[in-house]
């Protein structure tokens, strides 16, 4: 069974996405309220899908990136929310290694079409 | 008897009555002071648990009719079972109604698409949309501007001439909130307020228009043109850095006459306007204001910056030359920076000038040719 870490300090959106995640049947989605937890989780668990906010606390969800890619060694898709869709900041974003960038207010449904790609289902 | 009593002993005992009356006064408000922070802590505790377990329910029922509702065909009567549960939920309290309210806004902010409209929809079928009208109608301006916030969040668009009467209003938050709201709200003409606005537009505002309209379809955007001649300065110098933003060279034309325009705000922003949308066809009418900016160092400025970016012919580039000589030093050194990257014509003027005038600019230009300065 998949496994799928959401990481996000808005909690209404998280459930939401959780929601949307299990009903399509992507497996076990769990989340992640703020940078910190994100960390822990990651380093006690194996993902197989990462979708991270950018602004949260204690860590960015640039930082949870490069954390992945750079401590843990992982090749883990990763899927970038943020409200900013700033050009330098989705760069960034990839150039770290994420693999795909959304900008918020985004749609569930275009959501769950990036996941199941990046799964490969 | 009394008589034999010492005079000192009876005031020392009228001493330690009173030292016995502030302590127990003392004693009591203290036990009133903790009791009140307790039954406070212990209500604030109450009305949290309160407020998380409604939105917990809140939030699952929302989960399934907005995300079920958009993916698989629902049958009505389940989608009418969860609106009356919410409904009756929703008619409990005044605190269930905001904690409703308050999850639609937040998801609202994150969500789009068909699912963004369903959270709309609920806000009008729970009726929540009242609940906010409400405020506007009798709440202190802390509530009115609340519910003008969600009304618009939540793109009620039949309040638009409600919340139209708050722009006039002497709170000025309020009248910002209205003004924010009616950008969002209002599809086909988003700033038609501006027809006849009185009132000051903040950097807050200008940011927050900005932000709603680059969001919104490029083409409903108005011609910022339309409001170059308002009588409220405010509002042309709100128009002009709209249309600079925005890029509409459909405002060239119109530019001209603002650039002899008595508030030397006005002017500037006119000529930074004009640099930014590269209007070359303004460049003449520019070179034959310089008599007229010269004595104002920021228009100088903003002037030869202008020439700088647009001027072509060798009249223009002369035009800049001539501000080598002003009196004002950051009116010089952009002078040197515009001759500088213009064109080669125009850095060969500023060259022989300065071999002329013996080396005096050629601190200045080392400074515009430095690369690590660019």
């Amino acid at each position: 069974m998949m496994k799928i870490l959401v990481c996000d300090d808005d909690e209404a959106l998280i459930s939401m996405v959780r929601f949307k995640l299990s009903r399509e049947n992507f497996g076990e989605v769990v989340k992640a309220v703020d940078g910190r937890e994100a960390k822990r989780l990651l380093d006690e668990n194996d993902f197989d899908l990462i979708i991270s906010d950018i602004h949260m606390p204690f860590h960015s969800g640039l930082e949870i990136v490069t954390h992945v890619r750079q401590v843990l060694k992982k090749k883990t898709p990763i899927i970038i929310l943020s409200a900013e869709g700033l050009e330098e900041t989705v760069l960034q974003a990839f150039d770290i290694g994420a693999n795909d960038f959304i900008t918020k207010p985004f749609s569930p449904a275009e959501l769950a079409i990036r996941v199941k790609r990046l799964l490969n289902l | 008897m009394i008589d034999q009593i010492p005079f000192t002993t009876i005031q020392a005992t009228a001493e330690v009555k009173v030292f016995i009356i502030l302590a127990l006064a003392f004693f009591a408000a203290a036990i009133l002071f903790v009791a009140f922070i307790l039954i406070s802590r212990f209500s604030k505790n109450n009305r949290q648990q309160k407020e998380s377990i409604l939105r917990n329910y809140f939030q699952r029922t929302l989960n399934a009719m907005v995300i079920m509702e958009t993916t698989s065909s629902v049958p009505a009567s389940s989608h009418h079972f969860k609106l009356d549960t919410l409904r009756t939920l929703a008619g409990q309290s005044s605190l269930a109604r905001q904690v409703m309210v308050n999850q639609l806004v937040s998801v609202k902010k994150s969500i789009s698409g068909s699912s963004s409209k369903i959270l709309e929809q609920l806000y009008i079928e729970l009726d929540l949309h009242q609940y906010s009208l409400n405020k506007i109608k009798r709440g202190s301006w802390q509530k009115k501007a609340q519910g003008i916030r969600e009304l618009a969040e939540l793109g009620y668009q039949p309040a638009i001439d409600t919340i139209r009467k708050f722009i006039v209003s002497d709170n000025r938050t309020l009248r910002e909130e209205s003004l924010l709201a009616l950008v969002r709200l209002d599809d086909e003409a988003p700033l038609s307020f501006l027809d006849r606005y009185t009132g000051t537009i903040t950097p807050w505002m200008r940011i927050n228009i900005h932000y709603h309209l680059s969001k919104s379809d490029a083409r409903k955007l108005p011609h910022f043109s339309r409001w170059f001649s308002s009588s409220n300065l405010d509002v042309v110098l709100f128009s002009l850095s709209m249309a600079r933003q925005f890029r509409q060279s459909s405002a060239i034309p119109f530019l001209t006459a603002l650039l002899s325009h008595t508030d030397t705000r006005i002017a500037g922003l006119t000529l930074e306007t004009i640099a930014a949308l590269e209007a070359h066809e303004l460049a003449d009418e520019i070179t034959k204001r310089v008599d007229a900016f010269w004595t104002n160092e920021k228009l100088s400025t903003r002037m030869v910056r202008c020439l700088g970016r647009i001027g072509y012919t060798s009249e223009h580039k002369y035009t800049i030359l001539r501000y080598l000589d002003h009196q004002d030093y950051t009116v010089r050194f952009n002078a040197v920076e515009a001759l500088y990257k213009l064109d080669d014509e125009a850095r060969q003027l500023l060259l022989d000038f300065n071999t002329r005038m013996n080396g005096i600019l050629s601190g200045a230009i080392e400074h515009v040719s430095e690369p690590l300065l660019q």
